[in-house]
């Protein structure tokens, strides 16, 4: 790319090493997958360089520390703001067999010792976050800030290590699992019984709701619900600091953010506030609780699904003869994990790690803003980590404003138009077919997913595969950005490009949910079982082609989407 | 009172009780689980020793033992000793126990002359079959001047060609062998049929299915008609019916079982209503949980009983789990090796079902 402004003629690029080069990338791989569940809307230069950089290190690191037999991880591009990868497929009879006997030893301690391997990494990601919260970025000096900003690189890089050595790990068994569900009982995860078998566990996304609907039920017992639902945030906070009980009430909610608030309101992106800086956010979800009224019980949901899963758990083990419950209920075990990993990581990984990332980037923004090398702290996120070591030593010496405005405008640019799907010489089904013989399960189960079959016999107006089964009717809520999730009122069928954690609280008064891209351990299938709502998958154009207040009907089991009234 | 020994009534036994047969045993299992069977007595196998003691069977049985494997001559001997056990009368004490044991369940029920169903109850060596849908050796609406007859029609199964060839291929004892008869209330089906408590097709194990005609089991058992299928999911309980083609059912005539042909407006409606198939759901799940494992059970509605007593069991046994072996643990593999072993056959190097088809 040539810049025409500022630092005049100085080709550059976002991402040094891993722009999509054409020539050389389509000759090294005849497919490159957009990432569409991570990088749409496209990333900032800042976020681009961290996840290109260190999602492709994590996948990498992880199929080997795992040796899986047929995979060695995802090779990754950045082209204008969208992530491509293509998988390192291994096809060599004898590398595989090697691979194999490795795999072996390597995959033990997540059938042994799942639980201590997770809770080790977790205690492990909290020790890096607590010691990069030691430095304040607005006292240190410019030189700790760029040991921060190093610190910060290195826990990413860690972050993704123990990601994708997880996921894949507890992917794996899942996918076993299944096969074996096909093949001895006749379910598979389109059904609600397969579901029934390892959903009903907390995890710690839900732990947070829990904690904020308690909130809910504290502030409506000492009669702080109209406060709570005045307007912006900065006049909850105030109206909440008039009273004892106010106060009271907001010196918990803070605890309750300073502890698990680190979490941004985007999954792949760091350019929106975190919780902690604006608790618009937890505020919304508070006020969804209150007027859920007092009869609705998160615990009691909760325990309902637990029991259906012993239930059905007793009712599968009938069917495995005796010799066989044994090793069958500990892969089980594992499998059941997969969801609550699936949301849990999130919390105590990306998100956490990319809260961090942008604590530090705005840190040193600061700075910049300070000496004038920029004109705003978020200007920062149009940087990348190079161009921060070059100034922040003497910042002062710098003047970057040039350069952020055309980074500026080109990330504008990118909003305005789609990446393609797909770049290659091969057709979508050809690729997913080559990526299917990878057996990766990572991008069988969540980055690519399934593709819709079409059935013209139903009629449907989208076609997706299912993330959770049922069916539901009712008024369509189309929300792009999560900022608005306060609009979706009890009894909606969400729509969205994709989901996080933090839109996990409102499935809990929704009716369904209809998700562009991703698969069945993507976040809205995992929730949406957890809630027992039918979510459709990968229906690719639900937010374009459906609009707020028409009238759906969404059959989950089978994928299907029918619009019933227009709006 | 009778014969010490010779009669047991069904709700005295228990699978442990000795000399009753495996089917007889089931009863007494299920009745002491609270499932509801119909009400009867046991001929324990003393009572066909006793008898065969008595009778002059020792030269034929002789003869059927020296035939030993080769089929002519041993399909003679079996006929012989058939049609001498059919025709020797029953020893005076042992019929009067039999005609007792039969008027006191005549007065249980609060009915003279009632009709009742006679089966075998050996073990499944001595009788292969025997021990579910042994139509070869079921009488119904037997009543008290036919019962010692078919009590010995049931003695004489023991004798039948397929149980002598059987006994014959698999080595066990050809002539030192015992039956128990079990003597129970002919139920007056209204409604009867099968129901497994899994999927039999597909193996899903969350779904319970019945299948159901008019009348009595037969016609579903040997598939001579459609039946109405109800699939009712165990968690849940929703029930999935599907009308199925009922042109007959059977029923018991004058000569025993008799077919007759339904009008349209009994095939156009489900032959089971609502709290029936839900009571029968219950009782599936009753049985399930206390063998641990998926039941194959013949039931029957009365019509003559107040629901929900009207819905009674007849016979079960475990559903065969066929077609796995693949995934079996190998006795040398530890728990975490056999499942590594999958990992890398059906995972990374087979064609799991998952790939591509990752839905």
């Amino acid at each position: 790319m040539t810049l025409t402004t500022g630092d005049q003629s100085t080709n550059y690029s976002v991402v040094p090493g891993f722009e999509f080069d054409e020539k050389r990338d389509l000759a090294q791989a005849p497919y490159w997958f957009l990432d569409a569940t991570h990088s749409v809307p496209p990333w900032t230069p800042m976020f681009g360089w961290f996840w290109t950089q260190f999602c492709r290190h994590g996948m990498q690191y992880g199929a080997d520390a795992l040796s899986l037999p047929t995979v060695r991880g995802w090779d990754w591009r950045f082209r204008e703001g969208g992530g491509y990868l293509t998988v390192y497929t291994v096809t060599d009879p004898t590398e595989i067999s090697l691979r194999e006997e490795r795999f072996r030893q390597s995959f033990r301690p997540f059938l042994e010792s799942y639980d201590e391997q997770w809770t080790g990494f977790k205690n492990e990601m909290l020790g890096h976050y607590a010691r990069l919260k030691q430095t304040d970025p607005d006292r240190a000096s410019n030189f700790e800030l760029l040991a921060l900003l190093e610190d910060t690189i290195a826990v990413t890089r860690r972050m993704w290590e123990i990601h994708m050595y997880m996921m894949y790990g507890v992917y794996t068994v899942y996918l076993l699992f299944e096969d074996l569900c096909k093949d001895l009982l006749g379910i598979d995860d389109t059904s609600a019984d397969f579901h029934r078998l390892l959903r009903g566990y907390g995890n710690k996304v839900f732990e947070v709701d829990r904690a904020l609907w308690q909130l809910a039920r504290d502030a409506a017992d000492a009669d702080l619900g109209a406060c709570i639902s005045m307007g912006d945030a900065q006049a909850v906070i105030s109206a909440l600091e008039e009273s004892e009980a106010g106060r009271d009430w907001l010196a918990r909610f803070r605890g309750l953010l300073e502890e698990d608030g680190w979490r941004l309101q985007r999954m792949a992106e760091i350019n929106l506030p975190s919780w902690v800086e604006d608790p618009t956010t937890p505020l919304q979800i508070i006020r969804q609780f209150l007027g859920s009224g007092p009869e609705f019980d998160l615990d009691r949901k909760r325990e309902e699904l637990a029991a259906e899963r012993r239930e059905a758990q007793k009712a599968v083990l009938t069917r495995i003869q005796p010799a066989d419950r044994e090793w069958f209920s500990a892969l089980m075990s594992v499998a059941e994990r997969a969801g609550a990993f699936s949301e849990e990581h999130n919390h105590y990984l990306d998100l956490y790690t990319h809260a961090m990332i942008r604590r530090t980037v705005l840190g040193i923004g600061r700075r910049l803003v300070a000496a004038g090398t920029i004109d705003e702290a978020e200007d920062t996120l149009f940087l990348i980590p190079d161009e921060l070591r070059r100034v922040t030593g003497a910042p002062e010496f710098h003047r970057l404003q040039d350069l952020v405005r055309s980074r500026r405008a080109e990330w504008e640019s990118w909003q305005q138009k789609d990446n393609p799907p797909l770049l290659g010489t091969l057709s979508l089904d050809e690729a997913v077919g080559q990526l299917v013989l990878s057996k990766d399960p990572i991008a069988l189960k969540v980055v690519v997913g399934a593709m819709p079959k079409v059935d013209p016999e139903v009629h449907a107006d989208l076609y997706g595969v299912c993330g959770s089964p049922g069916v539901a009717e009712g008024i369509a809520r189309v929300i792009l950005d999560e900022s608005r999730l306060d609009e979706v009122q009890p009894g909606e069928i969400l729509v969205a490009a994709t989901t996080s954690p933090s839109w996990t609280s409102v499935f809990a008064f929704i009716k369904g949910v209809v998700v562009d891209r991703g698969a069945s351990l993507s976040h809205a299938a995992v929730v949406g079982r957890e809630y027992g709502i039918p979510v459709v998958m990968n229906v690719f154009e639900g937010t374009k082609k459906l609009q707020t207040g028409q009238r759906i009907r969404i059959d989950g089991t089978n994928g299907h989407v029918f619009v019933i009234d227009q709006a | 009172m009778w014969t010490a020994g010779s009669i047991v009534w069904l709700d005295d036994c228990d699978a442990a009780t000795a000399g009753i047969g495996g089917k007889a045993a089931g009863l007494g299992e299920m009745l002491s689980l609270g499932l509801r069977v119909p009400p009867g007595f046991v001929i324990t196998q003393a009572a066909y020793d006793s008898f065969v003691a008595e009778a002059d069977l020792q030269r034929p049985l002789a003869e059927l033992a020296a035939a030993g494997t080769e089929p002519q001559a041993c399909h003679a001997a079996a006929a012989a000793v058939r049609e001498l056990i059919q025709s020797t009368p029953v020893p005076e004490l042992l019929a009067a126990d039999i005609h007792n044991a039969y008027d006191l369940l005549c007065h249980t029920c609060g009915r003279d002359g009632l009709g009742v169903a006679v089966r075998s109850s050996a073990s499944t060596e001595d009788l292969p079959g025997a021990s579910f849908a042994g139509q070869q050796d079921t009488y119904l609406g037997v009543r008290r001047d036919a019962l010692l007859d078919a009590v010995r029609r049931c003695w004489a199964s023991l004798f039948s060609e397929r149980a002598v060839a059987y006994r014959s291929q698999m080595g066990y004892p050809l002539v030192d062998v015992s039956t128990a008869v079990v003597v129970q209330k002919l139920v007056s089906a209204r409604t009867s049929g099968v129901m497994f408590t899994i999927n039999p097709v597909t193996g899903n194990p969350f779904e319970i299915v019945i299948e159901a005609n008019w009348g009595l089991g037969e016609t579903v058992v040997s598939g001579t008609v459609v039946p109405d299928r109800f699939v009712v999911t165990k968690i849940g309980g929703s029930v999935n019916r599907k009308l199925g083609l009922k042109t007959q059912a059977a029923t018991i005539g004058s000569g025993g079982e008799l077919m007759i042909d339904l009008p349209p407006e009994r095939q156009s409606v489900p032959c089971l209503e609502d709290a029936e198939i839900e009571e029968l759901a219950r009782l599936g799940r009753l049985m399930e949980d206390h063998y641990g494992e998926p039941r194959d059970v013949e039931w029957s509605v009365d019509a003559e009983l107040p629901f929900p007593e009207s819905v009674l069991l007849l016979q079960m046994r475990p559903v065969t789990t066929t077609g796995l072996h693949q995934w079996h643990r190998q006795p040398d593999r530890s728990s975490t090796d056999h499942i590594l072993d999958m990992m890398i056959s059906k995972r990374f190097r087979g064609t799991g079902p998952h790939d591509g088809d990752n839905s």
